[in-house]
């Protein structure tokens, strides 16, 4: 492991702030990335560790995301190398695709966290109830389905409606939050 | 994309998601990648948003905020050289647990501040627990481990004892396993979810033993062998330390939204007025972290015996879903959201939240609440909309226009009986949020939301504050 640090006045108060602030956003770019949250811990640590390291490097007036994103994506490549490939959920191409389309939206995602709160909350009680158990809880969705006597894939359909109702909503507060500011 | 290929990608993007994925069906889904930018879209937003509610609900276990003590950080190992500048400090603190080796590994610059790089030490033979998740600790989620003493100085870990409860709890914190069913806390904090698996589990401290009939609770011990406990969730019982759990022997028993504070086996148990909690899952920050940067108290004047309602603290929890009110008995845990279609006011978000507890006004006593502030703040008093001002507050305060609601609220109770139910079917309090500016470091009394001799059908103020 490279333990160089090639900035010896270390990170700034206002450095360490945007990496605090940009913590859940490049936790969903890894996730994304890897294909699910395995070693999605790890890998975010490691690329903590080598932003601080290269914080001399960032330039205040770039978008400090997109500067992030390209030390969390070659974190990925390097973890991918420890694992079998025929696990890996993309190839190699399919992540250079997905990586350059996640970095041209990345924007606005330190926002998302506070938004998704708000969308949590307009759920119906439900709802919320089965966000608790699978991620509060983490239950798996099949001993979710299981205890609720549903089917195992209508379940999973559910948990998906669920996400995509979210990932609206998100969208849909963005958008407004745009037109109050504009 | 077609129907059928939606429907199709829908299954195997959620199997992809949820690691049940075959070799095969990873063919099929990375062509549907390949081929599709709609599915692509999809994927993307379906794996952010499970990324967030992952890391949202703390399964993430990547450093929650940790707010530090501004003094040096305490030690029980080598001194080490802290290569920022003491300003920057406070702001770094929030990713020392993640920088702990990196930190270590620079001994160069700047003043001498003493980092704990303790390794977690845990015997090989104990207590089954799995890692559920787990943050600057050796230890890997998905790992399954035997414990029956573990030291942390620092880092924060989630397990599943093999009874079922479910312990969270941050360094620094010596914990024995004594049996599935019974846990030895010697320093630090806990917070048990005891589910229905393990009714019966039993946290022993110096102080104090704790029963928990089926509940989520959470207990510091000092250095000094203190024990505060408090109730989240279900009842707990109470006994004094090294003592059969009988019926003599008995000291309390705490229902949710209640807390104690033992400050040894002999002394007598003491109402314990607040307390500081972190994050959505509402842990217990405990006896050996500050509340808050800038609350150092909160106090009442209730005098009422076996009275163990607590104020809680929620350092710069403010937002959306933030914690309004503890459940108790008939009612609900209460949260802090916006108005329905609008978003959560700005100028609330990230301040310390301060949980009070219900029919403060009528059937419990009337208080004044005292706040003490250890800096300029803007103190907030979300004030239910429905009833009239006291004088204390107009005259005190101004109305800053904006509206937040509490809830959601059991039907057929005092405060909600002339509610309307929300487009869910769900009863929200509408909150008007009134403003004070304190300029210096002081204590701010409250008074209570009516008089003595008025009744009060309505919902008990909340309170945030914010530095200035």
């Amino acid at each position: 492991m490279d333990r160089t640090n090639t900035n010896p006045t270390g990170p700034t108060p206002e450095f360490v702030q945007l990496l605090t602030s940009s913590q859940s956003a490049l936790y969903a770019f890894i996730v994304s990335l890897l294909g699910g949250v395995n070693d999605a811990n790890d890998v975010l640590q490691e690329t903590n560790m080598k932003l601080c390291r290269k914080c001399s490097q960032y330039d205040p007036q770039q978008p400090f995301l997109r500067w992030a994103y390209s030390f969390a994506r070659f974190e990925v490549l390097a973890c991918r190398k420890t694992r079998q490939r025929s696990r890996l959920v993309l190839d190699d191409g399919l992540l250079a695709t997905v990586a350059a389309e996640l970095e041209d939206s990345s924007e606005e995602t330190d926002r998302q966290m506070k938004m998704l709160e708000n969308c949590i909350g307009q759920l119906k009680a439900r709802q919320r109830e089965l966000i608790a158990a699978r991620y509060g809880r983490g239950e798996a969705v099949q001993d979710i389905a299981r205890r609720l006597s549903r089917p195992e894939n209508a379940m999973a359909a559910l948990f998906y409606r669920l996400r995509k109702l979210l990932a609206d909503c998100v969208q849909l507060l963005l958008a407004k939050e745009k037109e109050v500011g504009a | 994309m077609k129907h059928h290929d939606r429907k199709d990608f829908e299954h195997l993007c959620h199997a992809v998601l949820e690691g049940t994925v075959t070799e095969s069906e990873l063919g099929q889904f990375r062509e549907h990648l390949r081929h599709s930018s709609e599915a692509r879209k999809a994927y993307a937003e379906q794996m952010q948003i499970h990324a967030f509610l992952t890391w949202q609900q703390g399964r993430a276990a990547v450093p929650a905020p940790l707010v530090l003590p501004s003094m040096e950080f305490q030690s029980s190992s080598k001194v080490i050289s802290f290569p920022f500048g003491k300003a920057a400090l406070a702001a770094a603190a929030v990713l020392i647990a993640t920088f702990a080796f990196w930190l270590v590994s620079d001994r160069n610059q700047g003043g001498a501040v003493a980092v704990n790089q303790d390794a977690p030490v845990a015997a090989p033979k104990g207590v089954m627990v799995d890692i559920l998740a787990s943050s600057g600790t050796p230890y890997q989620v998905g790992q399954r481990v035997a414990l029956d003493r573990l030291e942390m100085s620092t880092g924060s870990l989630r397990f599943r004892v093999s009874s079922g409860a479910v312990v969270d709890l941050d360094g620094p914190v010596s914990l024995e396993f004594v049996d599935p069913m019974r846990l030895r806390l010697l320093l630090g904090n806990v917070t048990i979810d005891v589910g229905s698996e393990a009714k019966g589990f039993v946290l022993d401290t110096a102080s104090a033993l704790l029963l928990d009939i089926g509940t989520r609770f959470g207990a510091s011990v000092g250095q000094d062998g203190s024990t505060d406990v408090v109730v989240l969730d279900g009842e707990v019982e109470v006994y004094r330390a090294g003592e059969p759990p009988t019926q003599e022997n008995r000291l309390a028993s705490l229902y949710e939204g209640e807390a104690a504070r033992m400050t040894s086996r002999e002394a007598k148990i003491q109402r314990l007025q607040a307390l500081a909690l972190k994050g959505d899952r509402l842990a217990i920050r405990g006896l050996n972290a500050p509340d808050s940067a800038v609350i150092t108290g909160v106090t009442d004047n209730i005098t009422k015996a076996n009275f163990y309602r607590c104020y809680t603290i929620t350092p710069s929890g403010m937002g959306e879903g933030a914690l309004a009110s503890l459940a108790h008995r008939w009612h609900r845990k209460l949260c802090w959201r916006a108005l329905p279609g609008q978003l959560f006011p700005r100028e609330l978000e990230g301040a310390d939240v301060i949980g009070t507890f219900q029919r403060q006004a009528s059937r419990q006593p009337l208080a004044d609440i005292n706040i003490e502030l250890s800096r300029p703040c803007a103190v907030y008093v979300l004030f239910d909309s429905r009833a009239t001002p006291p004088e204390w507050l107009r005259q005190g305060f101004r109305d800053t226009g904006l509206r937040l609601r509490s809830g959601p609220w059991w039907p057929d109770l005092v405060e909600t009986k002339k509610l309307k139910p929300d487009a869910n079917g769900e009863l929200y309090v509408v909150h008007s949020v009134w403003r004070k500016d304190v300029p210096v470091a002081a204590t701010v009394t409250l008074g209570a939301p009516t008089t003595k001799s008025e009744k009060y059908p309505y919902a008990m103020y909340g309170i945030a504050v914010k530095p200035l």
